[in-house]
């Protein structure tokens, strides 16, 4: 079987040093750190009595899985950007590009090496996390699935942003410059997307106050927490023989059509994902929540950040099929980042680089 | 020379299977800067080739097109036949480049750099450990195969980085700047590994501006300038086509020297007849600055900006 080189190489070169376990210890402590607080301020919140509600422990363990793997995604998209923007500007740096280049690689398969090696650390590290969410899955309110599936958009916005942050790198010519500008892409597609979505929210409300158009769900396709937050889809879950099992909110109401909800939302920090994707109702009401997360994000928070009753005004087609979108334009943009690295890693070339 | 001929396409002279590297007219522009400017260059196979030149002459341009990193503006080369931009792929299975530059990795030993490259050129894994033990034997490092890259001292670097040139056992080699920044050992080390690489049957191109690390291995010498062949072939060769003169220096008894030039053997011979009919006490009697640098500077004479 034939590894690629580059990834092989890569592999042996980052696990040596010891910048690679630091970060892993600091993921993990921040992620447990993270865990602990939740717990703490979600059962503190509770009624600490002894007898609770099974509901009340399904909407426990569904926030501490939410949050979990909120913050899971939050590290991962502020941590696979500073590991992988050495790729190619830092073999630039090194000056180890050229003898790489003359030899029968492929440039596309130096690409995907360096993709690899990000993705391979990326992995490393959510297998070290994942024991968080299965205490969470323990706790219950959360499916097997629906964990697998949160686990699964954080490691595919983990691919996606590591073929962006190779391309930043192959397109600069030093590691510093590849850094900025990998996390001001990453900036771009989260709280850009967002925040253009918002703005122009307000901005057809105000054209139009009764009536108000929305934005196109399109702007925000490329957001991965909006991405993640619609793969898990439901925001309760309630025990299993208590209710059918999954209600759909997000996006579970395409597949499984049952868009009724019916219980109060759990306190999640994908809420403003969930909301994105209802009608809106006025008045606007701001939700009481320890953890804003993302929230506050938009200028003035206004349109995705109220509180509603869902159930009276049901999904909004504009994100029917929103994670296919969603992860068909991530892929897109993937591919073309790869694209990208490739065709600039091309010999011969006009200039040396 | 081609440079006379200006524009005008010449037909390239058939590569002939005794040429290890040809170029037909190979131009490369930057701007307004012509770094290689319509170079003819043959080197014959099997031949230790020096390429002489001041920094700037285009020497690493020259190279980087041969190795398929950059392409000409205008112009074609063969290496061993096979087209360079067309068949690059072929070529680099029979070209070993030695860039003039060092790069190498944190966090890797020596063996495992060179099995990264082995592996880049695709050679089977359950081979990499014999092959990687010869060539850090050959290039006698075998006691730093556990050493990591980056603690090497330049020497060493300088030999591995050659190491990894032959991972793939070319026929051609081209080693760019391979003495520069080696101590007096390290060169005369140098030196015998690329007799040893000529004794198996390789084609070796050298350059270097010092004009002592060529003069002691090469078999066939190159001079180039601004980006123009200005001669090219054996040296002494190229030393009598140009009718060069030679200095000698005289030292006679009493402390007195006195410089004469001469053109040829026959006239140093006659040079020094005459001084010993004439009585005078020849103590001393020496070529200096001759060879190549003699060469070099008599080529390039005048043309030095």
């Amino acid at each position: 079987m034939n590894v690629n080189p580059v990834l092989e190489r890569e592999i042996r070169e980052r696990m040596r040093g010891t910048r690679s376990a630091v970060v892993l210890t600091v993921y993990l402590v921040l992620l447990v750190a993270i865990f602990f607080l939740v717990y703490a301020a979600l059962t503190g919140s509770s009624s600490g009595s002894s007898s609770v509600a099974p509901t009340e422990v399904a909407r426990l363990g569904r926030s501490i899985f939410e949050y979990v793997l909120f913050f899971m995604l939050l590290l991962v998209v502020f941590l696979v950007p500073g590991f992988t923007s050495a790729a190619v500007a830092g073999e630039r740096e090194r000056q180890t590009l050229i003898p790489m280049q003359i030899t029968l690689l492929r440039p596309h398969a130096i690409a995907t090496g360096k993709i690899a090696a990000s993705v391979a650390y990326l992995l490393l590290l959510m297998v070290a996390t994942a024991p968080l969410l299965a205490v969470a899955y323990l706790i219950g309110g959360v499916g097997l699935d629906e964990a697998m599936r949160g686990l699964a958009a954080v490691l595919f916005t983990g691919i996606v942003l590591a073929a962006v942050t190779v391309a930043c790198s192959a397109l600069a010519r030093r590691v510093q410059t590849a850094t900025v500008l990998a996390y001001g892409i990453t900036v771009l597609l989260i709280f850009g997307t967002a925040t253009a979505y918002a703005a122009l929210g307000a901005a057809l409300e105000a054209r139009n106050p009764f009536t108000p158009s929305r934005p196109p769900a399109a702007i925000l396709w490329l957001n991965p927490f909006m991405l993640t937050g619609s793969v898990i889809g439901g925001e309760t879950e309630v025990p299993q023989g208590m209710n059918n099992g999954f209600d759909g909110g997000g996006f579970a109401f395409d597949n499984f059509g049952n868009p009724i909800q019916v219980e109060p939302p759990v306190n999640s920090p994908f809420r403003v994902v969930h909301e994105a994707k209802q009608p809106k109702v006025a008045p606007p009401q701001m939700v009481g929540n320890a953890f804003e997360g993302p929230v506050a994000f938009g200028p003035n928070g206004q349109p995705i950040d109220q509180n509603q009753d869902v159930g009276r005004f049901g999904p909004d087609s504009r994100f029917d099929h929103f994670t296919a979108w969603s992860i068909l334009s991530l892929v897109g943009l993937a591919l073309l980042c790869i694209w990208f690295t490739s065709r600039s890693l091309r010999t011969p070339a006009e200039r040396e680089r | 020379m081609s440079d006379t001929l200006g524009d005008i396409e010449v037909i390239a002279e058939p590569v002939q299977p005794t040429d290890a590297i040809r170029t037909s007219g190979l131009t490369k522009q930057y701007g307004n800067l012509v770094a290689v400017d319509h170079l003819d260059l043959v080197v014959p196979r099997g031949s230790v080739f020096g390429i002489i030149g001041p920094n700037g002459a285009g020497k690493t341009t020259t190279f980087a097109i041969l190795a398929s990193l950059l392409r000409p503006t205008s112009g074609r080369a063969w290496i061993c036949g096979l087209e360079v931009e067309s068949q690059r792929y072929k070529v680099r299975e029979v070209l070993g480049f030695m860039p003039d530059i060092l790069g190498v990795y944190d966090n890797l030993q020596v063996d495992e750099y060179l099995h990264f490259f082995a592996s880049s050129y695709r050679i089977p894994r359950k081979e990499r450990p014999a092959l990687i033990d010869g060539l850090l034997e050959l290039v006698d490092l075998g006691g730093k195969r556990h050493a990591m890259v980056d603690s090497l001292s330049r020497g060493m670097k300088q030999r591995l980085s050659l190491a990894r040139a032959l991972v793939h056992d070319p026929e051609v080699l081209i080693l760019d700047e391979p003495a520069s920044g080696l101590d007096p050992r390290a060169r005369v080390e140098l030196r015998e590994l690329v007799a040893e690489l000529h004794a198996m049957g390789k084609t070796i191109v050298v350059s270097s501006h010092i004009l002592a690390d060529l003069e002691e291995m090469c078999s066939d010498i190159a001079i180039m300038e601004a980006g123009k062949l200005l001669a090219s072939g054996p040296p002494q060769g190229i030393l009598d086509q140009l009718g060069s003169t030679r200095t000698i220096q005289v030292r006679f008894a009493g402390g007195l020297t006195e410089t004469f030039t001469t053109a040829s053997d026959a006239e140093q011979h006659q040079l020094l007849r005459r001084l010993i009919e004439d009585g005078r006490e020849v103590v001393d009697f020496h070529q200096t600055g001759g060879g190549l640098e003699q060469l070099f500077l008599t080529v390039t004479e005048g043309r030095v900006q």
